[in-house]
């Protein structure tokens, strides 16, 4: 055990670490590997004295019975919104960030405390005024009503500031020089050297839109309009009853299946991620 | 060719003034190299041609026409930075490209201009490459390029070679002289290193703490500083400095005498005014100004405890002397080694430095 260890250069310090490490990733990971393990059981296997963390009995009919409901059209719905959502996302916070990093202007510090401070408002307080507005101007149920209130992101906002914060000065005032002006410097020079927080910025806003479920739950009335973790929801309809517990492994095969997309952006950009979190810097 | 100047510039950084009523004149096709130690201003100076810096006071002139309020990018000015600020996603054509973009320049022409200026740079075999895969030099060039195309009517320098190895230095340093005389053009060039300043400029202008010591062509500033710092700062090993009294003055010079040799008389000739007896002066005399002793000749007896040898000369080290550390430039040929030595000092090369660290003028 000793050897192994010092293979991996860890220390005795670090021993503790890691074991600790390793419990809390094995918490996080309990509940989707529940989830998925779920997906894979009867009915009468769900709720059972024991907990099976892997299935007796193995089925896929979960996963076929998904398509009883109309999951293709929320498929594309969650699709649309969430990668219309993402990419007007990304585009704003990043002029945003790359204004409050590089721009001087009155009220600069301000703006910035005021995005800061948003967050600790709680989306439940703004959700029924803005769901009146929208009902009142006759865009319930509509795409720009899944997509209009999930445009602003102030976590998208502060990974870009960081990053233009470290951006190299030099690099702005040889454009400056070179004759472009705010948006040249933004779209040309800027926004392309910006890869990894632009990455990370769209990794976290997609999540949070694929798996958005009050705000589509509240706007959209159409069941043709509902996004996947809205029609996931009808899986196991009423709670208590013999229904839910039959829809429950049907649900956990949704839920497997709405994780796919998230998974597969962290798994393959998870490099990027990382360096746009941690404010990588430009190599010239 | 463009004239540059600044009336009574001032610039102040958070209430802290960097620049102090600063006056001075840079003549079209100049090459004018701005020296002093590292927060002297010198940078500032040059971003305030070039509109990165606001004036604070005084005013920047190009060609007579006043700077204030004119965009950076419609100076006429183009500026190399330091770490070459060139755009890491773009290749070296589209580099050197950009700012001919940004005025709108047709893709036909823009292309013209690039080659042209790679042609000067011997840049052709490289326009397709990206900055990462270019050497510390080629990027310079790039970067040279970039402001060549623009076919500005000052270029700015900002420690352009600072990032290079020595020997890439000589040659960067070789290069942009050539291309001065090629292009005839105006260029302000900043530099701490006062070799690059004394192998390069046409004038010299020595900067302290936000204030002009002294303007001059590199051989006047070397054999005629004006005051104790331009004397330390020009000239590589540094002027020897000595502490001195007058003991008299005559027709044939001022007698000194020498701290730490006392009874020692050195006569140093030529002054037009003559101090009072007992004043305190500042000797200064060149490394290359001892020779091997004579007689009849003032003589100083040194302990050399260190050698450095440059190839055709030597620089011997005598630190914690009686009157001073002492640095001497010497033939190989005819250096003593490490150990007792006697050096006589070239009268002619001697200079007088007053209690405020003027010069004393010579006749």
């Amino acid at each position: 055990m000793h050897r192994w260890f010092e293979r991996r250069g860890m220390r005795a310090g670090d021993v503790a670490v890691w074991i600790i490490g390793m419990i809390v990733a094995l918490l996080w990971a309990a509940p989707f590997f529940w989830m998925v393990s779920t997906s894979f059981k009867f009915p009468a296997d769900v709720m059972t004295e024991t907990i099976e963390w892997i299935p007796r009995r193995f089925t896929f009919d979960n996963y076929i019975k998904i398509f009883d409901f109309p999951i293709v059209r929320w498929t594309i719905n969650s699709l649309v919104q969430a990668i219309v959502s993402t990419s007007i996302c990304v585009i704003c916070g990043a002029m945003a960030g790359f204004a409050l990093a590089q721009l001087r202007f009155p009220g600069r510090a301000t703006i910035f405390l005021i995005f800061l401070a948003s967050i600790m408002i709680p989306v439940e307080v703004s959700v029924i005024p803005m769901l009146l507005a929208f009902i009142k101007i006759g865009w319930a149920s509509t795409y720009q009503a899944l997509i209009l209130p999930t445009i602003a992101n102030v976590f998208s906002v502060y990974i870009f500031r960081q990053f233009f914060l470290n951006f190299p000065k030099e690099l702005v005032e040889a454009a400056r020089m070179d004759g472009a002006g705010a948006f040249r410097l933004f779209f040309l020079v800027a926004l392309p050297l910006a890869r990894a927080p632009m990455i990370a910025a769209a990794v976290i806003v997609f999540t949070l839109n694929w798996n958005n479920f009050l705000w589509p739950l509240l706007v959209v009335f159409d069941e043709s309009m509902k996004t996947m973790p809205v029609g996931i929801a009808r899986f196991a309809p009423v709670v208590g009853t013999h229904t839910q517990l039959e829809g429950y492994s049907v649900a956990m095969a949704g839920v497997t299946v709405l994780s796919i997309p998230s998974l597969l952006l962290f798994f393959f950009l998870q490099r990027y991620f990382i360096q746009g979190i941690s404010h990588g810097s430009i190599k010239q | 060719m463009s004239r540059v100047e600044f009336r009574n510039v001032s610039k102040t950084f958070d209430r802290e003034e960097v620049i102090h009523d600063l006056n001075l004149e840079i003549n079209s096709g100049e090459l004018m190299v701005i020296v002093g130690p590292s927060g002297c201003g010198k940078s500032t100076l040059l971003r305030l041609i070039c509109g990165l810096e606001h004036l604070t006071r005084g005013e920047v002139l190009i060609d007579n026409q006043s700077m204030f309020g004119i965009n950076p990018a419609r100076r006429g000015v183009a500026m190399v930075f330091q770490s070459y600020a060139l755009y890491p996603h773009m290749s070296v054509a589209d580099n050197m490209g950009f700012p001919l973009r940004m005025s709108g320049i047709a893709k036909a022409e823009r292309a013209v201009r690039v080659d042209e200026a790679a042609r000067v740079l011997r840049l052709e075999d490289f326009l397709d490459r990206m900055p990462r895969h270019l050497s510390g030099g080629q990027r310079q060039r790039v970067a040279i390029g970039r402001a060549i195309v623009r076919n500005p009517k000052v270029f700015l320098f900002d420690e352009p070679l600072s990032n290079l190895d020595a020997e890439l230095r000589v040659q960067m340093r070789l290069e942009i002289t050539s291309l001065h005389r090629q292009l005839a053009a105006t260029m302000i060039y900043v530099t701490h290193d006062q070799v690059e300043a004394m192998t390069m400029a046409d004038r010299i202008v020595v900067l302290r703490e936000g204030r002009i010591e002294q303007v001059g062509t590199p051989a006047a500033l070397y054999q005629h500083p004006g005051n104790l710092f331009v004397a330390g700062f020009i000239g590589s090993p540094r002027m020897n400095l000595l502490r001195a009294e007058v003991v008299s003055t005559s027709s044939s010079g001022i007698d000194i005498g020498l701290e730490g040799l006392e009874g020692r008389i050195l006569t140093v000739p030529g002054f037009a005014s003559l101090p009072a007896p007992g004043s305190r002066l500042t000797l200064g005399i060149r490394p290359e100004a001892f020779v091997p002793a004579q007689a009849d000749t003032f003589c100083i007896d040194v302990d050399i405890k260190f050698c450095e040898n440059l190839g055709g000369v030597m620089l011997l080290h005598a630190p914690d002397q009686p009157f001073g550390s002492i640095v001497i430039e010497a033939r190989r040929t005819s250096s003593p080694g490490l150990g007792k030595a006697t050096y006589a000092v070239d009268d002619s090369e001697l200079h007088l430095f007053d209690e405020n660290g003027l010069t004393l003028e010579r006749c």
